[in-house]
């Protein structure tokens, strides 16, 4: 039987390579977009450590920063100014966060190293300037709130493009708007390339403010979201997005695995109905073919699961560990369920093509 | 050797499909017999050599295959005696591709379970008996028709079953290399083989001892 196993295997070793070069694009295709994922992660774990669950984003038309001065002053909210960039929170953090509706929709987040810096993270900073940030530099910032302000930071740390981690200031002035319940952002509407520090405007109130805001018609098409539950629906998106990349990644492995197990039914229909005709049991065929792919599918998957621990660059267990047990359970079950299929596929296929054999004599 | 009483073999019974390819065959073959098993196509001969060689046990009537009442084994049983007791030659050779010539003839021993340690010395001694002993290592793609059909015959052989199905073991090849597999299977009855071959063609059905016609399902005369 090892004999005739390993022939099956010799013949369908281009597969078994296809496959194997298969699941591999796959995983890092995965993994990419995972990854991509993770700063979205980070920047929800940030609007919680800077305590901004209440910031509240409104998206306007470009020029409307008059407007929303008047507003600001009708209805008793502060106005922070336009090129309103950042402000710093009241534990001294510098937050400079652009909160565009479809922000982290249209902007592409791409990893680079999140290696967590020596010095402990202080601040996070989230820019639309991609790449604008880079790693070891010192930058000055300047924050238009209420009272004008300037940072200067050194990036310790890059997330991605648009996130950076950054040293504390010395000179951090101990708060601007630490008080306020509600932070409103309005980021003027633009196309990512036009999109300028000068398009975004600060304004400050509460939630009364808020609701006032929202009463103007000239805002009518303004978005209004607090930031505590966009962050809720963006944390739901992320692992949604989590388990349907898990899931796709799963099925497409299942997808090869099983397209492989049938291709090789095909190619070896005529082998079994020899087999069968010079004393193998049905049994025995569905065997042979079942140990001909259990053991390259258990070496791709095994494979598969060794990069995913292994490469750390891109480890996904680490930051959502349940939805990848859930997809690597699921590809688990299909793996099995297919095996199952090909294994009763196999054993009904030495009599069905034996008879084809003798039927293609007359 | 075996008794085949009243066989009746339908395809898709109660169907509206339904062929009834044998309608109650009578035969008995004897040891060291060779009979040639002739009749027009779609006759029914391949569905009796299935039916001889225990590839189906699913027909009427009653075929005792050494002393041992075919219908009442199980599928287990089935595949032992087509492993251990029967030697099939198919019509297309039924060689396995991608494999050696010495690999070929050894796989009814790849299919069973025990080992023999003799193995690679009978099967040279196999294919020197047949004349294909220079291409043990060749692989089968490379054969003629002639040599693949010997192959085809060695590995019959390798368990040493006493009866030899073949099922138009000439059907393929020039008039030649027909004679000479014949004389091969004349040679191997000599031996105490016995051995049943489906054909078409009067010369291979000349050298056997008896031809058995069907027509229709049915014997027409031994
Ligand atoms: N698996 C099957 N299902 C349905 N009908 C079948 C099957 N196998 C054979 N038959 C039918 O049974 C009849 C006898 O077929 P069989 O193959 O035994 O003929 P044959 O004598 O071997 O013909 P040939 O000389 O052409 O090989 C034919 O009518 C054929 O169509
Ligand atoms: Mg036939």
């Amino acid at each position: 039987m090892r004999r005739l196993i390993k022939s099956n295997i010799s013949d369908r070793f281009g597969a078994y390579a296809g496959l194997a070069v298969m699941l591999s694009i796959m995983f890092f295709v995965t993994q990419y977009l995972l990854g991509g994922l993770l700063p979205l992660r980070h920047i929800d774990l940030a609007y919680r450590r800077m305590g901004l669950e209440n910031a509240v984003s409104v998206t306007a038309e470009a020029g409307q920063g008059d407007l929303i001065k008047k507003y600001c002053q009708k209805t008793g909210g502060k106005y922070l100014g336009a090129s309103f960039i950042g402000k710093y929170t009241a534990d001294g953090f510098a937050f400079i966060q652009p909160v565009e509706r479809d922000y982290f929709d249209n902007l592409n987040y791409r990893i680079k190293t999140r290696k967590s810096p020596e010095t402990g993270y202080s601040a996070v900073v989230v820019s639309s300037l991609g790449g604008y940030y880079e790693l070891g530099q010192t930058y000055s910032e300047t924050l238009t709130g209420r009272e004008a302000a300037s940072i200067e930071f050194t990036v310790v740390g890059v997330l991605s493009d648009d996130c950076v981690y950054i040293t504390p200031a010395a000179d951090t002035p101990s708060s601007v708007v630490s008080e306020q319940e509600n932070y409103i952002f309005i980021i003027v509407d633009e196309s990512d390339e036009n999109f300028s520090r000068r398009n975004l405007y600060g304004a400050l109130g509460n939630d009364e403010f808020i609701s006032r805001l929202n009463n103007f018609e000239d805002i009518q098409h303004a978005e209004r979201t607090s930031g505590f539950e966009e962050n809720r629906s963006l944390r739901l998106e992320i692992s949604g997005l989590m388990i349907v990349l898990a899931i796709t990644s799963a099925a497409l492995c299942a997808a090869g695995i099983m397209s492989n197990s049938l291709l090789s039914m095909a190619q070896f229909r005529r082998k079994y109905a020899i087999l069968f005709t010079l004393g193998a049991t049905r049994l025995k065929c569905a065997a042979i073919q079942l140990l001909t792919d259990v053991i390259p599918h258990l070496c791709a998957i095994a494979v598969y699961l060794m990069l995913t621990i292994l490469l750390k660059e891109f480890n996904i267990l680490k930051t959502t560990p349940e939805s990848a047990m859930i997809g690597l359970l699921e590809m688990f079950l299909i793996f099995v369920f297919s095996e199952v299929l090909a294994f009763l596929a196999a054993k009904q296929m030495p009599k069905i093509s034996a008879e084809e054999e003798e039927n293609a004599h007359t | 050797m075996l008794i085949l009483k009243n066989i009746v073999k339908i395809y898709n019974a109660q169907k509206t499909n339904e062929v009834r390819a044998l309608r109650g065959v009578d035969l008995e073959i004897k040891d060291g017999e060779i009979l040639a098993i002739m009749g027009a196509s779609g006759s029914g001969k391949s569905t009796l050599l299935h039916i001889l060689g225990c590839l189906d046990r699913d027909f009427e009537g009653e075929y005792i295959l050494n002393g041992k009442n075919i219908k009442q084994l199980s599928q287990k049983e089935l595949a032992m005696i087509r492993n251990n007791e029967i030697g099939i030659v198919l019509q297309n050779f039924g060689l396995i591709e991608n494999m050696s010539v010495a690999d070929n003839i050894a796989v009814p021993w790849y299919i069973g379970r025990e080992k023999d340690k003799e193995l690679s010395k009978k099967t040279a001694e196999l294919a020197e008996k047949l004349g294909i002993e220079d291409k043990l290592k060749t692989d089968i793609s490379e054969l003629s028709g002639g040599q693949k059909q010997r192959v085809a015959i060695a590995r019959a052989l390798i368990k040493t079953p006493k009866l030899i199905l073949a099922d138009e073991p000439t059907g393929a090849l020039d008039k030649e290399n027909s004679g000479q597999i014949t004389e091969i299977l004349a040679g191997l009855n000599a031996e105490g083989y016995t051995i049943v071959i489906v054909t078409h063609d009067p010369e291979v059905a000349g050298r056997c001892q008896s031809v058995v016609r069907i027509s229709d399902g049915r014997v027409e005369g031994k």
